[in-house]
């Protein structure tokens, strides 16, 4: 028997709006309000509200059988709270269902893990408030921003109290061992890490759709039947992928929805396959081996490394800018600033400035709201430097 | 003296630059109580330009049943590249990036501005594009053939050129009506990008190299030109007039600064190209910093090298402290100027360099390289050679720290603003006008 262990991303950043050179010590209205506010509408519309009615509907059906996990991070919580309530109710409903578990990450979706523990706490804990009041869960697995791990990511979350982290299963981690069983953390005490199966979460997160592949329609029983297939010893398959997936990256018409209904009919059904959470995981299974980690890997572009947030100058210099005007807003006593400044320290911010071309760089430009990535660069230092004098800060 | 104006440019599409030259260097020839005829290209012209007492306009190249390499075409041996579009790829002459301050840039490059600075930036676009678009070598035929034709019945003592679009046009005058040329030179193809890139600049470099050697007389708008022209093009000194531009006009601000906890301000208005120097003084601004940490860059201008200064700054690690704040109207310039402690002219060519006199209307205290004509005029702003990333960043250092020495130089500088006047120009201008029609027929070439 494999367990499917699904995991759906749900994150939407604050962008920022255009602010240019002379915006600076001139007005401080740093978000694009009616960017962010007309994109959580249409992906609540596209995505959030029809997955989450469908997926409650496969629990019902199943009877629980069928079980997924999500992270939220705090900034699509809040988001939602403002512009789609409803569908901020639904994610509710799944949390109540007791099949769906909601996990912890960050609560701005930040890199705060990798430069400034103090802060990382500080938003993990600001995120567990976020769940315990919008969705009213505890949780007790994580997942860092884009699975970014290293030991000194593992450490940071087991000293928090989580049972469990979520990583990528990256080539140069494994090298040809399984990612379809339970690892744990070397330098970290053997902290349980919970890999994700790239080659089948692609299949439905970035394939499905794509009329170049050879796997080119992708039914459910043949998905299904690549799942079976898989040796009896192999405990789980984690299938980790943004949720945005349903309806938006893919939209509707490609059947994506009924792809999902199906495959979970399917699992449901099956003798081979059944479902479960992370931390059902965690519980259930034996480690297998501890696993070294040499630098941080995440689950973006090729590199599955931190290339996509500090891979060129202007990304590590914004990296800087933001995280050294941290001290000056924690220590600011406003609390408006400060959720200004955490705001800023979503990854999304320097992803949008990343100049790798060629496939990767079609997905940063299907994200980036900006014309390029030095507009966003610039656009991101210039509402830094209005925040910074607004701080008073060096 | 009754003088045939040949411009290309006027009253100005593009601020600062040759336009501005050609309308105040016009307007005080005719001030000065010469008759003058003032040609300019039908395309681009502003739908209703003001009339001006002793200047008769008239505009050239509105045939369009007109096609280029038209048989009776004496401009031949002058002629640009005509491959369409070809004038326009050279990437140095008029960039092929369809934005305002782009092409404007193209034609104010001796002006050592922008084509920041308009008022109605979209017209003067539109303006810029129509006179140094696509079809520029065709205009420019276009424009020397009606040159002749149109001015038939005309008569006049002396033609005044701008800049090589109109040499042609000045030449085959001087051939159809043995009347002597002055040529004027704002620019070169040397400056924006050398004679040794392949293609149109080598010809454009052709067309100014053939006109200036056989003209009367040539004016050059500093030494600095002067001396690249008898350099590059061989010409005889003695037959190059020196004409400085005039200080922009303007109410001066204040020089004093009040330097909040924002740090002060080194400014920099140009094309991000090459050209401007932009990269050397990227990396003096990383030195300045290491003594002045609280001092902040603002780049104000577009240009190809854009990309590659922003990330030359981000790798610098002064990202914080550098601000490139793209295509500026002029009312945010002009604020730049008066809150600006430094202003930096860093061109590596610059036949002239009209943003130092800005700033210093705006109490802004210059520092310029060695390379500029503008340094003629203004004897007591420091200068450092180009390239020189040391001697540039000890300059803006002294003048950051030493505010009394600042003070100073902007003082001297205002000073010399005064005396910088198109009727000081035009002055010269029609001694070098005189000597043309002296010299005419006295000479063939060299």
């Amino acid at each position: 028997m494999t367990s499917i262990v699904y995991y759906f991303q749900v994150h939407q950043p604050y962008r920022v709006k255009p602010f240019p050179y002379d915006a600076i010590g001139a007005r401080s209205d740093y978000w694009d309000d009616w960017l962010n506010e007309d994109v959580a509408k249409r992906v609540a519309e596209k995505c959030y509200l029809p997955m989450n009615r469908q997926l409650l509907r496969a629990v019902e059906r199943s009877d629980g059988a069928f079980r997924c996990s999500f992270s939220v991070s705090g900034t699509a919580i809040r988001q939602l709270a403002a512009w789609a309530p409803e569908a901020l109710e639904s994610f509710r409903d799944l949390a109540e269902s007791g099949s769906v578990e909601f996990m912890c990450e960050t609560s701005r979706h930040s890199l705060a893990a990798l430069v400034d523990p103090e802060e990382f706490k500080a938003q993990v804990a600001e995120q567990r408030a976020l769940l315990k009041e919008h969705l009213g869960v505890e949780p007790t697995a994580f997942r860092n921003t884009e699975l970014i791990t290293d030991a000194s990511v593992a450490q940071q979350v087991k000293d928090l109290g989580f049972e469990v982290l979520l990583a990528e299963g990256a080539d140069q981690l494994l090298h040809g061992r399984t990612a379809q069983a339970l690892y744990g953390m070397a330098g970290a005490g053997g902290f349980p890490l919970i890999l994700r199966d790239f080659q089948l979460s692609d299949d439905i997160g970035f394939r499905f759709s794509n009329q170049g592949w050879e796997g080119y329609p992708l039914l459910a029983p043949t998905f299904n039947g690549w799942l079976e297939s898989l040796p009896d010893e192999r405990p789980f398959v984690g299938l980790f992928m943004d949720y945005e997936t349903f309806g938006e990256h893919q939209s509707r018409d490609t059947g994506i929805f009924d792809f999902m209904d199906t495959m979970v009919d399917l699992a449901v059904a099956s003798d081979k396959l059944d479902f479960a959470t992370p931390t059902e995981i965690a519980r259930r299974d034996p480690i297998v081996e501890d696993l070294d980690y040499p630098r941080p890997i995440s689950w973006a572009d090729e590199e599955r490394d931190v290339s996509a947030w500090l891979g060129n100058h202007m990304q590590r210099a914004a990296h800087e800018a933001i995280y050294k005007l941290g001290p000056a807003a924690r220590a600011s006593g406003d609390a408006d600033l400060l959720n200004t400044w955490r705001d800023f320290t979503t990854s999304d911010h320097v992803y949008y400035m990343s100049t790798k071309c060629e496939t990767d760089g079609d997905v940063h430009e299907y994200f980036s709201p900006y014309d390029s990535p030095h507009d966003a660069y610039l656009n991101v230092m210039n509402a830094l430097e209005d925040l910074r004098r607004r701080l008073g800060a060096d | 003296m009754k003088v045939l104006v040949l411009g290309w440019e006027y009253p100005p599409a593009v601020a600062g630059g040759l336009g501005a030259a050609c309308h105040g260097l016009t307007t005080a020839l005719a001030d000065r109580g010469h008759e003058v005829i003032l040609c300019t290209p039908a395309d681009g012209a502003p739908a209703d330009p003001a009339p001006y007492p002793g200047i008769e306009r008239v505009s050239l190249g509105g045939d369009a049943s007109f096609s280029p390499f038209h048989p009776g075409a004496v401009l031949d041996p002058y002629a640009v590249d005509t491959a369409p579009g070809s004038a326009s790829a050279s990437g140095s002459l008029v960039p092929p990036v369809p934005t305002g301050a782009a092409v404007a840039g193209a034609a104010s490059v001796e002006a050592g501005s922008t084509g920041l600075g308009s008022s109605r930036p979209d017209s003067h676009a539109q303006s810029a594009r129509k006179l140094y678009g696509e079809d520029l070598s065709t205009a420019i035929q276009r424009y020397s053939r009606e040159a002749v034709t149109r001015l038939k019945g005309r008569d006049f003592d002396v033609v005044h050129a701008h800049d090589w679009m109109t040499f042609p046009a000045a030449l085959r005058l001087r051939f159809a009506r043995r009347r002597p040329v002055c040529l004027h030179v704002h620019s070169t193809a040397i400056d924006r990008g050398g004679v040794s890139a392949p293609g149109p600049v080598g010809s454009i470099s052709a067309v100014e190299r053939a006109g200036l050697r056989t003209a009367d007389r040539v004016c050059a708008v500093s030494g600095f030109t002067r001396d690249l022209l008898v350099r590059e093009y061989r010409l005889d000194p003695e037959r190059v007039s020196v004409v400085h531009n005039a200080a922009p006009s303007g109410v001066d601000s204040s020089p004093e600064r009040v330097v909040g906890p924002e740090g002060p301000t080194v400014l920099f208005v140009g094309r991000l190209t090459r050209q401007k120097g932009v990269g050397f003084l990227v990396r003096a601004a990383a030195r300045v910093l290491e003594s002045c940490p609280a001092a902040r860059f603002v780049f104000m201008g577009e240009g190809e090298d854009r990309t590659r200064m922003i990330e030359m700054a981000a790798a610098l690690g002064i990202g914080r402290r550098v601000f490139f704040a793209g295509g500026v109207t002029s009312e945010l310039r002009d604020r730049a100027y008066a809150e600006a402690s430094v202003f930096v002219l860093s061109s590596v060519s610059e036949p002239f360099g009209l943003t130092p006199l800005e700033a210093l209307r705006g109490g802004a205290a210059p520092v310029l390289t060695d390379a500029c004509g503008v340094r003629e005029v203004l004897p007591a702003a420091p200068v450092c050679p180009p390239w020189d990333a040391a001697g540039l960043s000890a300059q803006i250092v002294t003048l950051l720290t030493d505010e009394a020495r600042r003070l100073a130089v902007v003082e001297q500088g205002r000073a010399e603003l005064e005396r910088l006047t198109w009727a000081e120009s035009a002055r010269h201008l029609e001694a070098a006008l005189e000597m043309a029609r002296s010299t005419s027929g006295r000479r063939t070439t060299g």
